[in-house]
């Protein structure tokens, strides 16, 4: 920051009050000269703000998760962690693969509740086969094939209703010795793999809510290493230890940090497949009406949302918002998570990303608080180990749904309620952070202030700053980040307090695109606000596109064209842009209005992941799955509120 | 194979020492106090607190039910042929050769030797610090001439006038192939490696365009000297050791064995 007030008069403001307070004596200005040499010369020298996104998965599963063991994971932390650094691995189908890239940090987050008991009954580990239920299912699954299917379903079934060995259970539950070295073994893997500055292993765990059927997961994540997560171990859904109120989980949240000094946070995910409870308007889940401490709970709580996996993507719904064009993009919109009630209208309020951004400032206005003020990330929540989110590379939800020729058709729930089938999983998505440097401690802090975004897949790199005096000027900078942290926020803060003078405030957004992935298509801003009489509104912006496009009458800019061979399962960069680049203000601006803005940054269309199995397999396409994909990349937003 | 045994028997003989059992004639049960105080821990590591005076009389009892059914069944041979007490009867055998092998120290210069022949596996990767100007996915080769010699002659003062805005940083601290081509696509890094530090060079391509790039520093590939990460390569040595005895041990052991299998009379197969 530029020094705008001369040496000698700080001097002199600083210590004429307060010339009893210090022991050092007063400086002259010559002396405090040397202390304030003001920016360094070189636009590179001390630096501190993130330069790289890094790229990452903060939702992944292994054989110790109850449901990946059953659907016959047999890769351990261990190979997840090998494949996500860019070793090649054996899947458990048989099938070697490697990712195009490893990936900058990855979260192993098993499901707290009964965690390593199927893997420990696969193998028949001696402590529980006293037990006659677990030493049928090991008969079973020793013995593979149909024995082995009948078991599997006979345990969850077993589980599904309650009917599991309390004393067998309670060794795989908070409280037991074996719990505890599973815990441990856990984060011994983490630490063995932690390479700071090189690749990051954050230490998490998955609690699984479900009320009656509806999805009310996060995943947990710690900034701390062995020391601190140690102290503690993770926190379950089931009786009496584990909870599946997220009051509960918070609890134990500020429990963790009180008792062990660290820092933790919660991720939820997948409001798509929780009936409309997961953000609710009025009331809890439980009908508890809201309170000043449940949402400010849960903005402290919960600063990121999981907005994209392979359930589907949660950004927006088209009966949310008939407008936007692309709004109707892998929406997973049949029922609950384990489809046992049908999806109605009314519902998909509670459960979509933007529309709970507007829900927020209506929340905000009434109870101070806005608890739904979260940044986003994309994650896979895949359930094999195998971390992949592209199109040309997905190895499925669970071990069933690796690539096979079947996989596409086959049903992935059904129902009298509904049904989804296999073509349906998205083959998405990861987490963009900006993070200072590749360390546990760096992309915590940097998910904590939301300076993250989420993609289908891609890695495509966006920055988004928002303030009030940023001009196409600014754009010429060879280094356009410096002056975006000088000038405003990034991505996932605060607008500035509105200057004297100023009309509306400016964003300025760059996207460039993978390096080896499709052209964009366009940089939108989408907008909502709330209105003066409690109504929430929201406006879909095109702001930077490639091409000379002109908007229609309506302001849409038309479509960017399709250069997909589906036979082939191929595309071509012939169309699109590979960098995009805007200064945007927003025209609509009432400074009276509460408002958020995200970037939503959308690539040329390319094979889907159904389209290349068809291709590999030599099948057909299922009837309903599109043959392409326009990937796209989600950011946190930037909230204007307004000077009270 | 001496050491083996050498191991196998100090084992036996440590847990004749520790069990008790075998001192009592067979119609007594003795509960030492070494065996409550082991009740009170097990207790304790489960429920964080010791137990109440009542709550360690009924794990006494409990132990004692578990004496008498115990040797009841002993006598009846119900250890015999059964599944579950044959593989943790196994267990156990592994277990304490797997215990055995924490004691293996290296003879003088087996560390050495088994670090020489896994040098690979500790190798660290060749990192490179780069800065970079982006100048557009096909610029004239005029506009890259004139870039380059600015570059060259030191004359141009502000880097940041050079050069199209580009999210593509401008510079890169250390970083090894895969960051380095995660960035810039692949083949980045082969292309810019070998380049001479301080030193400008264009046009480089990349997966966006043409750059000029100049190699700011550089760390050559390297395997650390084994004082440096002797823990983790004793670890290791240890580890393949265990694996090793453990096969050795078995097949030392199964040698004492004649083994016959009686398979049943199948139709020739066709199988491949």
């Amino acid at each position: 920051m530029k020094m705008f007030l001369p040496l000698t008069t700080i001097v002199a403001l600083a210590f004429t009050s307060s010339a009893t307070a210090n022991d050092t004596g007063t400086p002259s200005p010559d002396l405090l000269a040397k202390a304030y040499t003001g920016k360094s010369y070189s636009p590179y020298a001390k630096r501190n703000f993130p330069e790289r996104p890094l790229w990452g998965d903060s939702h992944l599963h292994t054989s110790l998760s109850m449901d990946a063991g059953l659907f016959g994971n047999r890769l351990p932390p261990e190979e997840a962690y090998r494949l996500a650094r860019g070793e090649e691995v054996v899947s458990s189908t048989g099938q070697a693969l490697r990712l195009s890239r490893p990936l900058d940090w990855l979260m192993i987050a098993d499901h707290s509740d009964g965690m390593g008991l199927v893997g420990d009954i696969a193998a028949g580990k001696a402590q529980l086969m006293a037990y006659e239920q677990a030493a049928r299912w090991n008969k079973g699954m020793t013995e593979g094939g149909e024995a082995g299917v009948k078991a599997a379903i006979d345990l969850i079934q077993t589980f599904s209703n309650d009917k599991m060995d309390p004393e067998m259970f309670a060794m795989y539950s908070p409280g037991a010795k074996i719990y505890k070295n599973l815990w441990e073994e856990v984060i011994a893997d983490a630490e063995a793999f932690n390479d700071p500055g090189h690749f990051t292993a954050l230490i998490g765990f998955e609690w699984t809510s479900l009320i009656e059927g509806n999805n009310m997961h996060r995943v947990v994540m710690m900034r701390d290493g062995p020391v601190r997560a140690r102290q503690v171990v993770p926190f379950t859904m089931t009786a009496p230890q584990g909870s599946p109120d997220p009051r509960d989980l918070w609890k134990y949240m500020a429990n963790y940090e009180e008792k062990t000094g660290g820092e933790i946070l919660a991720i939820a995910h997948n409001g798509n497949l929780s009936n409309g409870i997961m953000f609710p308007l009025e009331a809890q889940w439980n009908g508890t009406e809201f309170d000043e401490t449940y949402v400010t709970e849960r903005a402290k709580w919960e600063p990121v949302y999981e907005i994209t996996q392979i359930k589907g993507d949660g950004e927006a719904h088209p009966f949310l918002s008939p407008d936007d064009e692309f709004a109707d993009y892998e929406n997973w919109d049949i029922g609950n998570l384990d489809v046992s009630v049908a999806k109605t209208n009314e519902m998909l309020a509670g459960e979509y990303a933007r529309e709970a951004l507007k829900r927020g400032l209506v929340i905000e206005s009434r109870l101070g608080t806005n608890p739904y003020k979260f940044g986003v990330v994309g994650a896979t929540d895949s359930h094999t180990s195998l971390a992949t989110a592209e199109e040309d590379n997905f190895f499925g939800k669970h071990t069933g749904y690796e690539p096979n020729a079947t996989r596409m058709s086959h049903p992935f729930m059904e129902t009298d309620a509904g049904s989804i089938i296999g073509w349906q999983m998205v083959a998405s998505g990861l987490g963009a952070v900006w993070a200072t440097e590749n360390t546990r401690e760096a992309i915590f802090d940097a998910i904590q202030r939301k300076e993250v975004y989420g993609t289908t897949g891609p890695r495509m790199s966006v920055r988004l700053f928002g303030g009030w005096d940023y001009t196409q000027q600014d754009m010429n900078s060879r280094i356009p980040a410096v002056i975006g942290y000088e000038k405003g926020t990034p991505m996932g803060g605060d607008l500035r307090v509105m200057p004297e003078g100023a009309k509306a405030p400016n964003f300025m957004v760059f996207a460039l695109r993978d390096p080896i992935g499709a052209n964009l298509d366009r940089i939108q801003i989408i907008k909502g606000w709330l209105d003066a009489d409690g109504t929430t509104k929201e406006k879909v912006y095109d702001v930077s596109w490639s091409g000379d496009r002109k908007p229609d009458a309506n302001g849409k800019v038309p479509a960017v064209g399709n250069t997909v061979d589906v036979p082939n399962a191929n595309w071509t960069n012939t169309i699109g842009a590979a960098e995009l680049m805007t200064v945007w203000t927003d025209p609509d601006f009432d400074p009276a209005k509460k408002a958020f803005y995200y970037a939503r940054v959308i690539e040329i269309p390319t094979p889907r992941w159904s389209t290349y199995d068809a291709f590999r397999y030599g099948i057909e396409l299922p009837e309903g799955a599109p043959t392409s994909t326009q990937e796209r990349a989600y950011t946190s937003p930037i909230w204007y509120n307004p000077a009270s | 194979m001496l050491h083996f045994a050498v191991i196998g028997g100090l084992f036996f003989a440590l847990f004749a020492a520790v069990d008790d059992s075998r001192e009592q004639p067979a119609d007594v049960i003795y509960i030492s106090p070494e065996r409550i105080d082991q009740l009170a821990a097990g207790f304790s590591s489960v429920w964080k607190r010791m137990p109440t005076q009542d709550e360690i009389n009924h794990l006494i009892e409990e132990d004692i039910r578990e004496e008498v059914y115990y040797r009841e069944a002993q006598a009846l041979g119900l250890d015999q042929n059964d599944t579950i007490v044959r593989r943790r009867m196994r267990q156990k055998m592994e277990f304490l050769i797997d215990t055995s092998t924490n004691l293996l120290v290296p003879a003088a210069g087996e560390l050495e030797t088994y670090f020489d022949e896994n040098k690979q596996a500790y190798g660290r990767q060749p990192r490179l610090a780069l800065e970079q100007i982006f100048l557009g996915a096909a610029p004239k080769p005029q506009m890259v001439d004139r870039a380059l010699k600015a570059l060259q002659s030191g004359s141009s003062a502000d880097l940041s006038e050079l050069g199209e805005t580009s999210l593509l940083p401008a510079q890169l601290g250390l970083s090894v192939e895969s960051a380095v081509d995660g960035v810039f696509g692949k083949g980045f890094f082969d292309l810019t490696t070998d380049l001479v530090p301080g030193e400008w060079t264009g046009p480089i391509t990349s997966a966006y365009g043409v750059h000029i790039v100049r190699v700011l520093d550089k760390l050559p590939p390297r395997t650390p000297p084994l004082i440096e990460i002797r823990d983790i390569v004793l670890r290791n040595w240890r580890e393949r050791k265990a694996q090793k005895v453990g096969e050795l041990d078995y097949a030392g052991r199964r040698t004492n064995y004649t083994i016959e299998i009686q398979r049943r009379e199948t139709e020739a197969a066709d199988k491949p």
